[in-house]
């Protein structure tokens, strides 16, 4: 039964990484805040890393990057690489998981998402010999940090949700059995 | 409950960290040298996701264009009389090109010159996504090969160049525009006909330009020139309008001149663009 309920859990949240994409590549294009969009994705898997650890962490990682591998028009293994890592280091912070500080998931989205827009200043500007990384920070890096941020409560709450409502039935039916 | 726990194996996360990150390179790979493998997977997926942009697209447009509706009306007035000056310029100026036409018409009867800027067919397309990092330098579009798209295709907005086709599904496609640090194409000014290298770049183009590098010295350049495509590029048409040459100067070679380059397009407001249907 754990396993039926693991694999429900799994097509859930696969649904909600898919609608997020599309969120964040139609809807919030059209509303750019200093010319940046908000990265969806990357808050979804901080939650699901912070909630449930690093074995998640990665494997949900593993599964954003590749939706935006897929979708977009990087490389196969682009995103998957930053994304893992992320998954994995913020696991760590499962540890100090408790069900009401909202500004711990805060503190991590922020902190991934910096390492992220590192990641992608580094490989796609740097590698280009733009190395003027204040220019970079000034526009792309700490504006999408703070707008990632500032979107990211919904979604930690939604995606906290559905771990939690999935974990609570398998609880209910692993005691029944 | 504890007990069966226990029975579980137990992974260490590191080791799943160092197989993901194997699996992860593996894939960039693949992806790099095999590209053509992993495009069926990538059609497949797009054949999920693109009906949903364009559904959400639509809703995310319209809330939009309803902000938009509630914009200053003064705006509006004084933009109307602005533009009914222009109006009046520009018919006046139409008449004069219109005179210069008919004279040119018939100085190319005369010569038998075959003309020089054949219409291109062109398709209309509608964008629904861009990429999420920096938005307004690669989008995809709502045609793709079914509509007759392929690979290298000039893209425009209006009269100017906007960029060039990079990947194409069944039914949507991936352009690259002129402002992307990797994109660079071979442009000449139009009245001399002197070539030079248009580099996107989105340091520049934060100030409201792109780089223009390798002018000749002796090049007849002038402020506010017309850069158009060169026909030199193995990929782009000759003879669209890309922008405007400003700022020409020595550069730090000593051998070359640079410019900074002002797009003829509207990066920031586009909609809908048009696809040359014709390649090189």
């Amino acid at each position: 039964m754990s396993y039926l309920m693991s694999s429900v859990r799994f097509f859930i949240i696969l649904i909600e990484l898919l609608l997020l994409y599309v969120l964040q590549s139609s809807v919030f294009v059209e509303f750019p805040l200093a010319n940046v969009v908000p990265d969806l994705l990357l808050v979804a898997v901080v939650t699901i890393s912070y909630t449930r650890g690093n074995k998640d962490g990665i494997f949900y990682g593993f599964l954003s990057g590749l939706i935006l591998d897929l979708c977009g028009n990087t490389s196969l293994g682009f995103y998957c690489i930053p994304f893992v890592l992320i998954g994995y280091f913020i696991g760590f912070s499962n540890r100090i998981y408790r069900n009401t500080a909202v500004n711990m998931p805060l503190f991590l989205v922020a902190g991934g998402e910096l390492v992220l827009m590192l990641y992608y200043y580094v490989f796609h500007f740097l590698i280009q010999g733009k190395t003027n990384i204040g220019f970079y920070l000034q526009t792309l890096i700490l504006p999408k940090t703070i707008y990632t941020v500032l979107v990211a409560i919904p979604i930690y709450f939604l995606i906290r949700f559905s771990v939690s409502w999935t974990d609570r039935h398998r609880l209910r039916n692993s005691e029944s059995d | 409950m504890d007990r069966r726990r226990k029975k579980r194996i137990r992974i260490n996360p590191k080791y799943l960290l160092i197989a993901a990150m194997m699996l992860c390179i593996g894939l960039l790979f693949v992806s790099y040298r095999y590209p053509s493998k992993v495009k069926p997977l990538r059609i497949a997926v797009a054949k999920v996701i693109s009906p949903m942009q364009r559904g959400i697209n639509t809703i995310g447009r319209a809330i939009s264009r309803k902000l938009d509706n509630l914009a200053d009306i003064n705006d509006l007035i004084n933009e109307n009389i602005e533009l009914k000056e222009e109006l009046d310029q520009l018919k006046y100026d139409y008449k004069m090109t219109l005179q210069d036409n008919n004279e040119l018409a018939a100085y190319r009867n005369l010569y038998d010159l075959d003309q020089k800027y054949v219409t291109y067919p062109k398709v209309a397309a509608r964008i629904i996504s861009r990429d999420t990092n920096n938005i307004y330098n690669s989008f995809t579009i709502d045609k793709g090969s079914n509509q007759g798209i392929a690979i290298d295709m000039n893209v425009l907005a209006g009269n100017g160049l906007v960029g060039i086709v990079t990947d194409v599904m069944p039914d949507t496609a991936t352009v690259c525009s002129i402002i992307d640090d990797s994109c660079a194409l071979s442009g000449m000014f139009m009245k001399s006909s002197d070539t030079c290298i248009v580099s996107g770049s989105l340091e520049s183009m934060s100030k409201g330009y792109i780089n223009v590098s390798m002018i000749s010295l002796n090049a007849d350049a002038e402020e506010n020139a017309e850069i158009v495509t060169s026909h030199i590029s193995d990929k782009y048409h000759q003879g669209i309008l890309v922008g405007y040459a400003v700022n020409i100067e020595v550069d730090s070679s000593n051998m070359m001149k640079k410019a900074r380059l002002i797009p003829a397009v509207d990066f920031e407001h586009l909609d809908t663009v048009l696809i040359i249907t014709e390649l090189k």
